[in-house]
């Protein structure tokens, strides 16, 4: 089915679903007047009094470990350190979603590595000095084994569409894995599919402009070669 | 008045706290969005739930929003990523084998009440294997093909929508035409 088809047989469905007519309107207006602005911060307030003096507890507590940490200095322990690595600017520039985990994966000779990973599952890795608590970024983004990346390379410098583009002096990026997973119903058989899968997203460059390659590397070939337009890039 | 600095004026009355700001803008992006959400979790209660439910956010968060900025991107994007979530929430809680029917197809539905002529008939049945081919892919791919192709968003719109990189946005596309064009094609066969 062309593009064009698909759009509009898409438009069709949502015109036939949902008529323009819709009118969202009394109901938002309903929630809205029954919830006015700024009533969250309100029904806080509403909070019984016991209930603000124990947050008051446990805040002054926690206030007092952090002050008998500050003028007692000396090691980090393996929760600060990840506290940094989770607050360092670097971090933050290099992630593009909101952190999801972070792990102390190792402390050892004074300095402890933190892997920070986002919640779309880049990662970064933070060595953090236990003493200067001085945050340094190792490296950036999920890697492939050397293994998987010879395989990639083997399959990109073979395939005649990249090997073509490598002849004409494109340069290779940084290779990043793929988890591509897949789960539905088989159309032949009827049956419920579900598995995983590692492949490697190959980027080339050329005069400024980026193609990716999408390589299977179970199958040992390139799935998807798509040009800086976005297009399918076939075979010859 | 261009409709630009109508929908300005609309933020800047909701920044100011006043409601009809937020009429006007959904009197404009109602439609759009509910059909978006629709078509990505295919059932018109929960798509005009996550609407009303991003409008008001819009509401609550609008100080958070630069006047100068197109509001119905920002306010699409709420809603796409939503429909992700709530269709991600469905899948943990119904069985897989239950999918192909979670939601009857309205031109399914149509074609076998109302028979016409046949250039009617084959649009419904195309509607109808759209609609079961759509609901079978995993909802981030379904998303982006919803945000393409129904809403006419590039790669780089898509990937400020979803919050993904462009390389990853084009790389659902693929995966879900791929699939599209397997499943719709064994169905003509």
């Amino acid at each position: 089915m062309q593009a064009e088809a698909l759009r509009q047989t898409l438009s069709s469905i949502a015109e036939d679903a949902i008529p323009r007519t819709t009118d969202l309107w009394p109901a938002i207006a309903g929630r809205i007047t029954e919830e006015p602005r700024g009533s969250d911060r309100r029904r806080w307030l509403r909070l019984p009094r016991v209930r603000i003096l124990q947050a008051a507890a446990v805040a002054m507590a926690l206030a007092a470990i952090v002050l008998v940490q500050t003028l007692m200095p000396g090691q980090l322990t393996a929760a600060q350190a990840a506290d940094i690595a989770r607050n360092d600017p670097q971090v933050a520039a290099l992630l593009r979603g909101d952190i999801a985990i972070v792990t102390v994966t190792s402390t050892a000779n004074g300095v402890a590595t933190v892997v920070v990973e986002d919640s779309q599952g880049q990662q970064v890795t933070v060595a953090v000095d236990l003493r200067s608590r001085i945050a340094t970024v190792v490296y950036h983004g999920p890697q492939l084994s050397d293994e998987l990346a010879a395989r990639a390379l083997d399959v990109v410098r073979s395939d005649p569409r990249t090997s073509a583009l490598l002849e004409q002096g494109a340069t290779i990026g940084r290779l990043m894995p793929i988890q591509v997973s897949f789960e539905g119903t088989d159309p032949v058989t009827g049956e419920p599919t579900q598995g995983s899968e590692t492949w490697a997203q190959v980027p080339l460059e050329l005069g400024g402009k980026e193609w990716d390659a999408y390589v299977d590397l179970p199958m040992g070939r390139i799935d998807q070669l798509v040009d800086p337009q976005g297009q399918q890039v076939r075979m010859p | 008045m261009d409709s630009g600095s109508t929908e300005r004026d609309a933020v800047a009355r909701m920044k100011a706290g006043d409601i009809v700001g937020l009429a006007a803008l959904v009197d404009r992006y109602q439609v759009q969005a509910v059909r978006t959400a629709y078509l990505i979790v295919r059932e018109r209660p929960l798509a005009e739930d996550i609407t009303q439910a991003a409008f008001i956010r819009a509401y609550e968060r609008i100080d958070q929003f630069d006047i100068e900025r197109p509001f119905g991107p920002w306010f699409l994007r709420s809603v796409a990523n939503d429909a992700i979530k709530a269709v991600k929430r469905a899948r943990r809680t119904v069985a897989l084998g239950r999918e192909s029917d979670e939601a009857a197809s309205p031109a399914m539905t149509q074609a076998d009440t109302a028979p016409g002529p046949q250039a009617l008939l084959e649009a419904a049945e195309d509607a109808a294997a759209v609609w079961d081919a759509l609901g079978r892919l995993p909802p981030e791919q379904r998303a982006v093909t919803v945000l393409r192709y129904f809403d006419g968003m590039s790669d780089a719109e898509i990937a400020d929508q979803v919050d993904a990189p462009p390389a990853t946005v084009r790389w659902r596309l693929f995966a879900a035409r791929t699939k599209l064009r397997t499943w719709l094609g064994v169905r003509a066969e």
